[in-house]
């Protein structure tokens, strides 16, 4: 699991204006004017943002001088995916654990009752 | 959005609920004190939490409201991962609240909650983000129409942390 890597996916997506512009971009790409409009923002603010999102791998960003459409990048929100599978993982296999021993517990128990008795 | 995803995987139930929780719950053929011991003593932790082939070692385990807890998972390749965090509600044996801090993962809320049926336990854990971070549902507001695929599963991720 790429740490570093989800670290920066999450803290990306942790604040709203970068989600909702995310959000902009998954119906296709935008330049930067176009991602400014919805907000009350300067644009050296949502350069900001940009720089963040592409930085986390979130946007690719066109080569182009004047005209640099910001587009999607999935992969790092796979990651995120994967992530969250794996905690999930984690605890079904966390209680598989739990349940098998409970069982051992209380087996131990019993035969400690008849070791008494 | 009610339910976002459910899946059984063995005896567990995973929900991934609107309200951005993952809800996971499984019966446990043990009394509730037991399973309440299990969860909250840290010779009887350490047997259990984490995957398999991991190691648990407790290091803090001071279940009283304020309290700290940490816990560190040895890897089969050596690595060692820390978790660690808060006790915000405990009433045994059968409600416990925590936070749950994972390297710089957004923090997570865990609410764990046991009920007794016919001798047998049904914990419930509700897990849910502790801070503002990922908590706004503005993502999944704006994903109505074109949205990719990977996009609508992270919208349905991200109501869950």
């Amino acid at each position: 699991m790429p740490i570093d890597r989800l670290s920066a996916t999450f803290a990306a997506l942790a604040d709203p204006t970068r989600r909702a512009i995310l959000a902009r971009l998954s119906r296709g790409e935008a330049t930067v004017t176009e991602l400014a409009q919805p907000f009350d923002m300067s644009m050296p603010a949502i350069s900001k943002h940009l720089k963040v999102l592409e930085r986390a791998g979130l946007i690719e960003r066109g080569r182009e001088a004047q005209w640099r459409p910001c587009r999607l990048q999935a992969e790092p929100l796979r990651e995120v995916d994967d992530w969250m599978e794996q905690y999930r993982s984690f605890w079904e296999e966390s209680f598989d654990r739990l349940d098998e021993y409970l069982r051992q517990l209380q087996r131990r128990e019993k035969s400690d009752d008849h070791g008494s008795e | 959005m009610t339910t976002a995803a459910s899946s059984t995987a063995h005896d567990t139930t995973v929900t991934l609920a609107g309200d951005r929780e993952i809800v996971m719950s499984r019966t446990f053929a043990a009394p509730r004190e037991l399973v309440w011991r299990a969860v909250t003593q840290p010779e009887h932790f350490a047997r259990w939490w984490g995957p398999r082939g991991f190691t648990c070692v407790v290091t803090a385990m001071d279940v009283r409201p304020g309290g700290r807890w940490a816990a560190d998972q040895t890897a089969p390749d050596g690595g060692v991962y820390r978790f660690w965090g808060e006790y915000l509600e405990v009433a045994p044996p059968e409600r416990i609240v925590h936070t749950q801090h994972f390297l710089d993962f957004p923090p997570l809320h865990v609410t764990i909650t046991l009920n007794e049926r016919d001798g047998a336990t049904l914990l419930t854990s509700v897990t849910r983000a502790d801070s503002a971070q990922g908590r706004d549902a503005l993502l999944a507001s704006g994903m109505e129409g074109g949205a990719r695929q990977s996009y609508d599963r992270l919208a349905e991720l991200l109501e869950t942390m």
